[in-house]
């Protein structure tokens, strides 16, 4: 539990300290640090691209209410994109494969395999955006939730190449287990360079923190 | 209450810090050429007009993939016009297909690409 603890503590302080889901494929040859906290979860996440089709990547997450930790390894696969001269739409799928750990009493067994299946798909413009992604987390007897997230935002303003770029944005946030299922989160996103970092307050004044480097 | 205004003060004061730096955008496009985002300026260009280039973000790519070519000196990236300079080494010449295929690396597309000035 100690170990857990601290663990916990290394993600939160390094997203406090070094200031969506993004995309999961990048350039060929691009490392990406990708930090995520909100209410549910705590995650940090870094993959490697060899192709521009797929990257292959480890995360290690913390569920808060459920008390367990995950593990994995992850395969994240450009299905399709789509470029136009005025806007570009993704469509990913993502898996992972790993382990879940847990110090909940009421679990007897504390160690066992877990996997993950996602998809996602986002469509931008230089001042609209819109996300859809789906996520099951299956493990042997612990995790078995599935989750939907759907964004829409706007660009206040159009910031040239290298200036600081704002994005309002909502979020829906909807997960099949648990009481209060379906929430809602106002989000400001601001990216500048190879940093993106993200802030956001839920209908019940959880805050979101999240934040992305590109290498 | 209190944290949603405080998020609505810090996009008002982001929003009107850069509103100035926008009006003076057709004075910015126009000097593109001499001020290049990373690497050094040569008379050796290639222009691109791209596809889907639409968020900074991820536009980042773009300048990564290509400076890592010995190839190229600089890169100079125009958002608003979709547009790609990219200044080459003097007496250096990068082949149309690699040119191409290193813009569908950084996730992107390729209209036209003009040597000619």
């Amino acid at each position: 539990m100690k170990i857990a603890i601290t663990l916990k503590f290394i993600i939160i302080l390094f997203t406090f300290t070094s200031l969506v889901q993004a995309r999961p494929v990048s350039y060929v040859g691009g490392l990406t640090l990708m930090s995520f906290n909100d209410y549910q979860s705590n995650s940090l996440l870094i993959h490697y691209t060899p192709s521009s089709k797929y990257s292959l990547g480890y995360n290690i997450e913390y569920w808060n209410d459920k008390e367990f930790w995950i593990n994995n390894l992850n395969l994240n696969y450009l299905l399709k994109r789509i470029n136009t001269k005025k806007s570009q739409a993704n469509f990913y799928f993502k898996s992972g494969l790993g382990f879940l750990y847990t110090d909940f009493k009421k679990n007897e067994k504390k160690k066992e395999y877990v996997s993950t299946l996602n998809f996602s798909a986002d469509w931008e413009t230089r001042s609209k955006f819109v996300s859809y992604s789906s996520e099951l987390i299956k493990s042997e007897n612990i995790a078995n939730i599935f989750l939907q997230k759907a964004r829409v935002g706007f660009a206040p303003y159009i910031a040239s190449y290298g200036e600081i770029h704002t994005w309002l944005m909502y979020e829906l946030n909807y997960m099949s287990s648990g009481d209060n299922n379906l929430k809602s989160a106002a989000i400001l996103r601001f990216f500048k360079s190879t940093n993106l970092f993200e802030a956001g307050i839920d209908v019940d004044k959880n805050i979101l923190l999240n934040y992305i480097k590109r290498f | 209450m209190k944290k949603l205004n405080l998020l609505l003060v810090i996009l008002f004061i982001t929003y009107n810090g850069y509103a100035h730096d926008n009006n003076d955008e057709s004075h910015e496009v126009s000097d593109s050429i001499e001020i290049l985002s990373s690497g050094v300026k040569t008379d050796n260009l290639v222009n691109v007009t791209t596809i889907g280039m639409v968020c900074d973000f991820c536009a980042q790519a773009i300048e990564k993939v290509f400076m890592k070519r010995q190839e190229v000196k600089g890169i100079k990236i125009d958002l608003n016009n979709q547009k790609v300079v990219i200044f080459l080494k003097q007496n250096i010449l990068l082949d149309d297909s690699v040119i191409r295929k290193l813009f569908e690396d950084a996730g992107y597309g390729v209209e036209t690409i003009d040597k000619s000035i």
